[in-house]
């Protein structure tokens, strides 16, 4: 009875959870006429893939442009972060709590109340209007919760490990590549890709810092948005081929990034 | 060779006190042993002597090299002190082979890589590891993780060999053997050892000699058999002998006195402690100086059989005999020796008997 009403629960937010991306494949699939006419839940009765070739072919540039912001802003800042737990892990003193608690304040402040001198700081580095600003806006922004991560699963690195190899004899560059960073691997793979999916959906940063649609996916769907009226197949098929690259990512590594998960849930252990 | 020299180490903890002023000197080529209780410092001075942590106070010489010397502000890393250290949890790389985890060491130093290997394989060697260099730690017995473990500490030859509770993740058996090898290629090296424990089997089977520790005081340094046959206080007597000894407070009016012709007036004291050894005691006939023992409980052991008696004033001791005593049978019995301590648990005298 128990076992039923879960299934029941989990079918029903699965259903919920289904709608809207349903709805974006079936719109994906419809033709300017039958935009017009038939209703958005009703799918089409002649799926036709010449709305997604266009929008496609328009959508390459803006691929190619946030695959350059994001992978390396999301492989910066966990490289970042881990370097930054690995310090906090080797050494004890009242510093490090203050900057843990600067970190934590830094990660639950709502980006948007930052932007401001972001944007201003991106301007002075004459970085304004191209994809490197966006990509170190998107590394400063994610350094804090990229450490505050990696800070969390390095506590399950046992700390014996690291004295082990301080006795015999390797640096501490050496002991974080060689010892702390391959054991750290499943958490350095959920972080990259926690950040990278959150960068790839980041609507607000590419949107202050550059100009036109052309150099980030989310600004360009969001260019399919008329004045007068919506193509909706359009910015579906626009949608659609967005969401693609993260949910690649997401199934490919999707094991590394649940047993990272699960590593936080157990407090790092 | 190398000699140790410890002086006055101190280390503080927050509000406890680690470590208070510890001074003791290891000779070269010995097998040190620091034994004490859980909590009594053993770990923190070991990782001290490492170089993972640093002390409050003292001076720390290895080999003529002066490695900490807190006044002076001397502190050299962990890395720069040439010492061995086997973990208790054995900190074996699991992201490596059992080969990379003992080459590891060597590669840190930058050594050629045939050199790395014939260091490696000669190693493996002497400790019997051979045939599992290819694995991973996790697929290895406890007792093989340890081996690796101390190739790791040994193959880049250092001064000083540490280890911390080296036996206590083996089950009893693998135990027996283990401490028979690590003595045995201790020995062959000639290298100086010190090995901290909370066992005292531990400590008497490898030790040349023993430290005893505790709430980071040294109680006694010793042999073995100096421990054992005159441990400093009760804290030591008790601590060292398995069975352990038997200790009986007497008081003035004490039945006892008379029994053993030992008296606390003698030794101006209102009450003082005897202690004996289950082992060290004669089984009499009838006679006026022996202790009447009814036998409550026993255990058929073979050669030596261990019995519980209860004495005068409903006391309990342990006893070691050769022959079985069946429980409920009454006995007398004499100690041979008898060590006496006093109100404070200082042993200030020992009387042994013909």
């Amino acid at each position: 009875m128990r076992g039923l009403t879960a299934s029941l629960t989990i079918i029903i937010i699965g259903i919920l959870w289904a709608i809207p991306l349903y709805v974006l494949i079936i719109g994906s699939f419809k033709n300017i006429s039958e935009v017009l006419t038939t209703p958005i839940f009703l799918p089409s009765e002649r799926p036709d893939f010449y709305t997604l070739l266009k929008t496609g072919s328009s959508m390459t540039d803006p691929l190619i442009n946030t695959i350059i912001e994001v992978i390396p802003a999301a492989f910066i800042s966990t490289i970042l972060g881990s370097l930054s737990a690995y310090a906090f892990h080797r050494f004890t003193s009242k510093i490090k709590d203050i900057i843990l608690i600067i970190i934590a304040i830094a990660t639950y402040i709502p980006y948007q109340s930052i932007m401001v001198p972001l944007a201003i700081f991106i301007r002075s580095l004459g970085l304004y209007d191209t994809v490197w600003g966006v990509l170190i806006a998107f590394i400063i922004l994610y350094i804090p919760i990229a450490s505050l991560l990696m800070t969390i699963f390095m506590s399950s690195v046992p700390r014996d490990l690291i004295h082990a190899a301080e006795v015999d004899g390797a640096s501490e560059f050496t002991i974080f590549r060689r010892v702390v960073l391959p054991i750290l691997g499943p958490g350095f793979t959920s972080t990259v890709v926690f950040l990278v999916i959150q960068a790839w959906n980041n609507f607000f940063v590419p949107l202050i810092l550059v100009r036109g649609y052309e150099k980030h996916v989310t600004l360009k769907v969001f260019s399919y948005i008329g004045q007068s009226g919506n193509l909706y197949n359009e910015m579906f098929s626009a949608a659609l081929i967005a969401s693609l690259p993260p949910l690649i990512i997401f199934i490919s590594m999707g094991r590394y990034f649940i047993r990272g998960l699960l590593t936080l849930g157990m407090g790092g252990r | 060779m190398t000699e140790i020299i410890v002086e006055n180490i101190s280390k503080r903890f927050k509000n406890f006190e680690a470590l208070k002023k510890i001074s003791f000197k290891v000779s070269s080529g010995d097998f040190f042993v620091i034994l004490g209780p859980s909590g009594s410092g053993k770990t923190t001075l070991l990782r001290i002597l490492s170089g993972i942590e640093r002390p409050d106070e003292g001076r720390i010489i290895i080999d003529e090299e002066v490695v900490v010397d807190v006044k002076k502000k001397i502190f050299v890393p962990p890395q720069k002190r040439k010492v061995g250290m086997v973990f208790q949890s054995w900190a074996l790389y699991p992201n490596m082979k059992a080969y990379d985890n003992i080459a590891f060491p060597l590669r840190v130093m930058g050594l050629s890589k045939e050199e790395i290997e014939k260091r490696v394989k000669e190693v493996a060697n002497v400790l019997g590891i051979s045939d599992v260099l290819e694995k991973y730690p996790s697929q290895l017995s406890g007792g093989q993780q340890q081996r690796v473990a101390l190739a790791r500490a040994l193959v880049k030859q250092p001064k000083l060999l540490l280890l911390d509770e080296p036996f206590s993740n083996l089950d009893a058996r693998i135990r027996i053997t283990a401490r028979e090898y690590v003595k045995k290629i201790q020995r062959e090296l000639g290298i100086t050892t010190i090995l901290v424990t909370h066992d005292q089997a531990d400590a008497f089977a490898v030790g040349d000699k023993i430290m005893v520790i505790r709430s980071g005081v040294i109680v006694q340094i010793g042999t073995p058999q100096e421990l054992y046959e005159y441990p400093m206080d009760l804290f030591v007597a008790d601590f060292i002998g398995e069975p352990p000894i038997n200790i009986i407070k007497i008081f003035r009016e004490d039945p006892l006195v008379k029994i053993l012709n030992i008296d606390p007036k003698q030794y101006e004291e209102d009450i003082i402690y005897i202690g004996f050894r289950p082992g060290d005691i004669e089984i009499l006939r009838e006679s006026e100086k022996c202790i009447e023992t009814f036998i409550e409980h026993s255990e058929y052991q073979g050669v030596r059989n261990l019995s519980i008696g209860n004495i005068v004033g409903e006391r309990r001791i342990k006893l070691v005999t050769e022959k079985f005593l069946k429980p409920g049978e009454r006995i007398c019995i004499k100690p041979i020796k008898i060590h006496i301590f006093n109100h404070d648990g200082r042993r200030i005298d020992t009387i042994q008997s013909k």
